[in-house]
């Protein structure tokens, strides 16, 4: 055979055996193995997001599951049919599926989140095989039951159930964790909160009030654990829903309680001068005379500073009881900036708390470098330094901690999907700031402004001893840049019981506008109204209780039980449990109408019991 | 007439080859057929009308049967003066490409030139040229067959030129192709075995170093040894390629009822429309269009025969056509499959893209040409 045929052969059977190994390989890939269902199969694992729940457990954000109803159009048969059938179950216009159907070739979405109903209702035909194309696709949106109520605390989530903000946005990863899928499902950890539901319904309320009544731009109000931190309200108005938050305005999202900063005012001298008695400027005996006021001429500045009223020779005692701030000021002539900078930046000043909330601002406490002759005496009442909420009710913690600052919770504890405890917040202290000495004097001066001549006297509660503070800071105008005339933030601390401190609330009216603006006017009554509420509520005892005394044994008669024979018994006073044994009577029907104990009963007592009669029992 | 063992001289007619023709035209109507079943949503979604890539293919094909017509008319001499002319047109429009403002880039390829409305692919044209020019130059040189200075360097040098610049448009695979189709006509033509050793030797390891220049050759081969590496870029077609064809069992969904094409398979009118055959038509269609190309090529090679000691010219042009063709669509469909890896290469008459329904055409043409029994006389 010529050499050139045999080429050819040799070429031929070369590309045979590629053809037979192309046929083979389609055999394998079209007849062996499985053809694949629906184009939408689930790539990712499902995520189901922890919950978020208070102190006690109740639900304050969780995870919904809802149905998607989808048309894959390429599967759909008849679409006249299937638009019936849906019109049927998803309260649709038979019209519009049809409509809907026909004006797309691949995947369109007939009803986005149906109610679990109308999901039962649609598996039904699916499962029959009815519905060819139509399927079921699940779709997680979040749901916060308490609507406002800890919106600012909790945050909200936004499509994908990303955390936007709040806790869902910082604890994203513990709610919906990345990993540890189990049959395909990731379930996320739950977070329990230290709110108590409880009193946050109090401090949402009275906020809210505060807010309407004095027209103000906003109002905060935080309640703390004295003894571990931990926060127990947290509200803060204007505030948003955030199962629609979408709908919100960037200031009713804000949370104020972290991210704004503004001068503090009196309030700010239970720190200042715990600072100075701490330094050793002052002492407990130390008295400085205020008549006059307080006047320090610089070479470019004068600085002057009044009080209200003429308090003449005041201690430092008296200086917290009346808000002296001729009497902050001078005390502040005691300590050098170094030393008072120090010590307020111990009690957390210009730094921040780290709870773990988004955008917790620093607030501003200046190096004392940048510090004006004017400065010093301004801090000391209060003034240039700026504060938030949450840094304020933490730096009272030093106050109940015998001189030690604890770090704020607002996280109690953190639980895996299985119940198992994962981390757990517990007293943290921070650092020793002032000597226990110097804490309970100030929780004493403190208690003195609640006497019948301080300035925090309208929140007196007879048999509750309580320290407080109040202040009214002037705001600065952002026109002239000085200090407003009319714009305050109205503020009060309080801490109660004295002797031994429990709980610590700090309320802050920004800018209330109205005749009255002062913060022992209108911050003042609110911290008494909440104090009564939460008395009862966290078993604090007054002075004034009356002790009942009580033998502690209670006799509780066990209900009569109904014994039936063949006479039909009284009924009269047996209550709808009791009539249990009527309905074993064979052969016998009862009627019971109304609720309560039997008033009146058909047949008499002591008529025979006979098959097919019928007892009728009236309640009342 | 010589008797050979092929069927062929009984239909013994003026007019070219009846069966060859009916292969033809039968393999372009389905062509079309698929063509319009993968392309319409596509063309729907992308240019707002479902038969803009049929119309389009239409078209085409229409220029692409009256150029097979004429070509099969020619004086078989016509075309063979045409050789060098054909040659440097081509090697003219080949470095066209590489300039900027006439070449034009799609998808990362730098293939095509602009042509008032449409664009020119001259590396499909390549395809036609090194075929003739070899079956030419190696018939022209039978006695020197085995003088590897001037009877085999010169065309080697000519198709090494060839295959640079497709290679220099960022497509590998039609390079190496027309490197296969050039060394196929040199082991036909009957170039000693020796040669084909020391060509190997040079290639080789130049085609290694060529192919893992480019970043998007080796993800490509990557994803071919492991599609779910990277699911959803370069093993993206494989995988969607063999869900459609899973999903189309042994009798296929039906015509026109494939869904892989509704945006699930990229390129589903283009590379991949046989996976869309293969989930319209089942495993059944699939083996009817293999048989069909099959016995288009036993058809192609048979009349080649009937020059095979006559006329190797005519022998090594049928031969070289007929392996195109056949290759071409093999290679393409053993990329669907998953066999090779993704390649550029279309399915003739069925892949849309008008460069390659004119060189086809033409090729049948050719072939048509061939067939007919007065068009050999003048070669003889």
């Amino acid at each position: 055979m010529p050499v050139k045929k045999t080429r050819f052969i040799f070429f031929a059977i070369l590309t045979l055996i590629f053809v037979f190994l192309l046929i083979f390989r389609y055999f394998q890939i079209m007849i062996f193995s499985p053809p694949s269902g629906s184009p939408f199969k689930h790539q990712k694992p499902i995520v189901e997001r922890g919950p978020i729940l208070d102190r006690n457990g109740r639900i304050l954000a969780i995870q919904t599951r809802l149905d998607s109803v989808t048309a894959w159009m390429p599967t759909v048969k008849d679409k006249r049919k299937t638009a019936q059938i849906l019109a049927g179950v998803l309260n649709l216009s038979e019209k519009n599926i049809f409509a809907t159907l026909n004006s797309h070739s691949g995947f369109v979405y007939i009803k986005r989140k149906i109610t679990p109903t109308e999901s039962k209702k649609i598996t039904i035909p699916i499962a029959q095989g009815m519905l060819p194309g139509i399927s079921l696709e699940p779709e997680y949106g979040r749901t916060y039951p308490e609507k406002e109520l800890t919106a600012h605390i909790t945050g909200f989530t936004g499509t994908d159930n990303i955390g936007l903000a709040g806790l869902e946005l910082t604890l994203n990863d513990i709610l919906s964790p990345k990993t540890g899928a189990v049959d395909g499902v990731i379930y996320g950890n739950q977070v329990f909160l230290t709110i108590d539901l409880a009193i946050q319904y109090f401090t949402e309320e009275l906020a809210r009030e505060a807010y309407k009544k004095y027209n103000a731009d906003n109002v905060m109000i935080l309640v703390m654990d004295a003894r571990n931190g931990d926060l127990l309200g947290y509200s803060s108005i204007p505030e948003f829903d955030p199962n629609t938050f979408s709908r919100a305005t960037k200031s009713e999202k804000d949370d104020r309680p972290v991210t704004y900063a503004y001068e503090p005012g009196s309030v700010f001298k239970i720190f200042s001068i715990s600072s100075m008695l701490e330094i050793g400027g002052i002492t407990p005996n130390s008295h400085f005379f205020t008549n006059g006021g307080y006047r320090k001429v610089f070479p470019d500045e004068t600085v002057t500073i009044h009080d209200l009223g003429v308090y003449g020779d005041v201690t430092p005692q008296k200086i917290i009881q009346f808000s002296s701030n001729v009497g902050a000021a001078f005390a502040s002539d005691t300590v050098s900036a170094i030393d008072f900078y120090l010590k307020l930046s111990d009690f957390g000043f210009g730094k921040r708390t780290g709870l773990p909330l988004p955008g917790e601002t620093f607030g501003l406490l200046k190096k004392p470098e940048l510090w004006s002759g004017r400065t010093k005496p301004t801090i000391a009442i209060g003034q240039e330094i700026s504060v938030s909420a949450i840094q304020m009710i933490t730096a009272a913690t030093v106050l109940t901690n015998r001189g030690t600052l604890l770090k704020p919770h607002i996280i109690k504890k953190i639980v895996s999907p299985e119940g198992k405890l994962i981390k757990e917040y517990t007293r943290t202290p921070v650092r020793a700031v002032i000597s226990p000495s110097v804490a309970q004097e100030m929780l004493l001066y403190m208690e003195t402004a609640t006497s019948p001549y301080g300035t925090a006297r309208r929140l007196r509660i007879n048999g509750l001893r309580i320290s407080a503070k109040t202040g009214t800071a002037q705001k600065i105008d952002p026109h002239t840049r000085k200090y407003s005339k009319d714009a305050f933030v109205a503020s009060t601390m309080a801490i109660f019981p004295t002797d031994n401190p429990r709980v610590i609330i700090y309320t802050v009216i920004d800018t209330p506008r109205g005749r009255e603006y002062y913060g022992g006017r209108i911050a003042a009554p609110l911290v008494k109204e909440l104090i009564e509420k939460l008395i009862p509520v966290m078993r604090i005892k007054k002075s004034t209780d009356t002790v009942i005394k009580h033998s502690g044994e209670v006799k509780i008669s066990l209900p009569k039980k109904l014994a039936i024979g063949t006479m039909l018994p009284d009924l009269k006073g047996l209550s709808k449990k009791q009539l249990l044994p009527l309905f074993s009577l064979e052969g016998v029907s009862v009627e019971i109408d109304g609720e309560g104990w039997v008033v009146s009963q058909y047949p008499d007592p002591g008529t025979k019991i006979t098959k097919g009669m019928s007892i009728k029992v009236h309640l009342k | 007439m010589m008797e050979y063992s092929f069927s062929v001289e009984k239909i013994n007619q003026k007019s070219s080859d009846f069966i060859l023709l009916s292969l033809i035209i039968l393999l372009a109507g389905l062509g079309i057929a698929t063509l319009f079943s993968a392309s319409y949503y596509y063309g729907a979604v992308k240019f707002g009308n479902p038969r803009y890539f049929l119309n389009r293919q239409l078209l085409f094909m229409a220029a692409g049967f009256v150029l097979m017509y004429l070509v099969s008319r020619l004086q078989i001499e016509i075309i063979v003066k045409s050789i060098p002319v054909l040659l440097v047109v081509t090697l003219i429009l080949m470095v066209m490409t590489l300039l900027p403002g006439v070449g034009k880039e799609v998808l990362g390829g730098k293939r095509w030139i602009v042509i008032g409305h449409s664009t020119f692919q001259p590396s499909e044209l390549v395809k036609l040229t090194i075929i003739l020019y070899l079956a030419h130059i190696l018939s022209k040189k039978s006695n020197q067959k085995n003088d590897f200075v001037n009877g085999i360097l010169p065309p080697f040098i000519i198709v090494t030129i060839f295959a640079t610049l497709i290679y220099l448009q960022n497509d590998f695979s039609t390079a190496f192709f027309i490197l296969f189709i050039s060394l196929s006509i040199f082991f036909i033509a009957g170039i000693h075995l020796g040669y084909f050793a020391f060509i190997f030797t040079a290639v080789t390891p130049l085609t290694f170093m060529l192919l893992f220049t480019r970043e998007h050759r080796v993800r490509r081969l990557i994803a071919f040894l492991n599609p779910s590496s990277d699911p959803s870029r370069a093993g993206f077609q494989a995988i969607a390629a063999k869900a459609a064809l899973s999903g189309g069992g042994l009798w296929g969904k039906g015509l026109g009822l494939g869904t892989k094409k509704l945006g699930g398979l990229p390129e589903a009118h283009s590379d991949f429309v046989f996976a869309v055959l293969g989930e319209e038509a089942g495993f059944i269609g699939i083996i009817v269009i293999l048989t069909l190309f099959l016995a288009l090529a036993v058809r192609g090679y048979a009349l080649g025969f009937r020059y095979y000691e006559k006329n190797p010219f005519a022998y090594y042009l049928s031969f070289g056509l007929t392996t195109s063709i056949l290759y071409q669509a093999l290679i393409n469909i053993a990329v669907v499959s998953g066999v090779v890896p993704v390649t550029g290469i279309p399915l003739p008459f069925f892949s849309s893209g008008g460069s390659s329904i004119i060189v086809t055409s033409i090729m049948c043409g050719i072939l048509l040409n061939l067939s007919r029994p007065s068009s050999s006389g003048g070669l003889k």
